[in-house]
C-alpha cells in the first residue's frame, strides 16, 4: 500500500472523476462543478479523521454515485440540454452520411470509368445492364458503409479523443461553423452578382459550392444548415452562461 | 437503511426542514440529515443535487453561488415562500402517516407479545 499512497495524485484523481461525468450531456458545467465541491468537502471530512488520501477519495466517490445512476437523475434536470445535444448529434450525423457519400462517389466514379464504359462500348446500354447499376450501387454502398463505420467510431466511442474534444469545445465549434457559414452566404445575401466579385477578391471562394448551398434547389441542406447553426449556439449559450456562473 | 421508495419520498421534506434552520449547501445538507438521523438515512449523495434543482424550478427554494472558506465557490440554497408552504402541507401528511401508525402500535398485540 506505501506505493499507492506515495503516487496518489488527489487532484488528478477528482479531475479523471469529473472527465468522466462530463462525458455524458447529462451534465452541466454548474452541476460538475457543485459536485466536484461536494467531492472535495467530503474527501476533506473523511481525512479529517484519519484516513490516507487515496482511501477517503474512492469512500467519497462512493457515497457520491456512481455515473450511470447519477446520469439518469441529471438527464432528467436537464432533459432541455439532452435534447438539444441530440438533436445537434442526429444533424451532425445526416451530415456526415451526406459528406460520405460525396467521398464514396469517388470509386463510383472509378467504377464507371473503368467498367460501366467498357460494358457500354462493347454495345450494352448501361441504363438497362443490371450488372453495371448493381455494381455501382454495391460500391457506393459499401465505401460509404465502410466509411460511416470510421467516421462513427471516431465520434462515439467513449473516452475518445474526438468525442471529448467536440464535446469540451463546442462553442467553439458554433463560432467557427456559423462564422464560416456566413461568410459563406454573406455576398449572396447583399447581391447575387456580388458572388463573382467576390471570387475575384478572395481566389479560393468556393463560387460553386456556395450557389449549390443557396441554389433553391437544395432546401433540405439550407434547413439542415440553419438548424445546425441555431442547436450549437444554443448549446454553446448554455454551456458559457453555466461557466461564467460557476 | 430506508427504503427505495421512502428515501425517494422524504428527500422533499427533509430538505425543506433542514432549510428552516437557515440557508445551506448540499453537502452540509446532508450531513446533517445524517447526524439526526444517527446514520439512519443515508442517500446516495450525488442524488440529492437533481432533486434540489428540481426544487428550485419549482420555487420552493432559491440558490446562490458563494466563495466558501476552502476558497472555492459553493451553491448555497435557502427556503421561498412556496417552500414554506410545501412544507406545511408535507408536515400535516407526514404526521397523519405518523400518529395513525403510532396509535395502532400502542395497541396491546397479545399474538405479537
Amino acid at each position: 500500500m506505501e506505493t499507492t499512497k506515495a503516487s496518489f495524485d488527489l487532484n488528478h484523481a477528482i479531475q479523471e472523476w469529473r472527465a468522466r461525468l462530463g462525458e455524458s450531456p447529462a451534465f452541466r458545467r454548474e452541476n460538475l462543478e457543485e459536485l466536484e465541491t461536494h467531492l472535495r468537502d467530503s474527501i476533506a471530512n473523511l481525512a479529517q479523521r484519519g484516513l490516507a488520501e487515496d482511501e477517503a477519495f474512492i469512500i467519497a466517490t462512493r457515497r457520491v454515485g456512481g455515473e450511470a445512476v447519477l446520469g439518469k437523475e441529471f438527464a432528467k434536470i436537464n432533459s432541455r440540454d439532452l435534447w438539444l445535444n441530440r438533436a445537434l448529434w442526429m444533424l451532425v450525423g445526416i451530415q456526415l452520411v451526406g459528406f460520405l457519400r460525396v467521398l464514396g462517389s469517388g470509386p463510383t466514379f472509378f467504377i464507371t470509368a473503368f467498367v460501366v464504359k467498357p460494358v457500354m462500348l462493347s454495345g450494352n446500354d448501361p441504363s438497362t445492364s443490371w450488372f453495371a447499376v448493381f455494381l455501382v450501387a454495391l460500391v457506393q454502398l459499401l465505401t460509404t458503409a465502410v466509411l460511416f463505420t470510421i467516421g462513427w467510431r471516431m465520434l462515439t466511442r467513449k473516452g475518445n479523443s474526438a468525442y471529448v474534444w467536440v464535446r469540451k469545445n463546442s462553442w467553439r465549434m458554433a463560432a467557427a461553423i456559423s462564422s464560416w457559414l456566413l461568410l459563406m452566404l454573406l455576398p449572396h445575401m447583399i447581391n447575387t452578382t456580388e458572388l463573382a466579385w467576390y471570387s475575384k477578391f478572395a481566389p479560393r471562394y468556393p463560387t460553386a459550392f456556395v450557389n449549390t448551398l443557396i441554389s433553391g434547389t437544395n432546401y433540405a441542406w439550407q434547413v439542415q444548415s440553419i438548424a445546425f447553426v441555431i442547436l450549437t449556439l444554443l448549446l454553446a449559450r448554455q454551456q458559457l452562461l453555466t461557466k461564467t456562473r460557476a | 437503511m430506508l427504503a427505495k421508495e421512502l428515501v425517494a419520498a422524504s428527500t422533499v421534506p427533509l430538505v425543506l426542514s433542514v432549510l428552516t434552520e437557515g440557508e445551506n449547501y448540499g453537502y452540509a445538507l446532508i450531513q446533517r440529515v445524517r447526524e439526526l438521523s444517527a446514520g439512519k438515512i443515508e442517500w446516495t449523495e450525488g442524488m440529492l443535487y437533481p432533486v434540489l434543482h428540481w426544487m428550485e424550478k419549482e420555487d420552493l427554494i432559491e440558490s446562490e453561488w458563494r466563495d466558501s472558506e476552502t476558497g472555492r465557490k459553493r451553491k448555497y440554497y435557502r427556503l421561498r415562500k412556496e417552500g414554506r408552504k410545501a412544507l406545511h402541507e408535507e408536515q400535516q401528511q407526514w404526521l397523519a402517516v405518523h400518529e395513525t401508525l403510532a396509535k395502532l402500535w400502542k395497541q396491546p398485540k397479545p399474538r405479537l407479545t
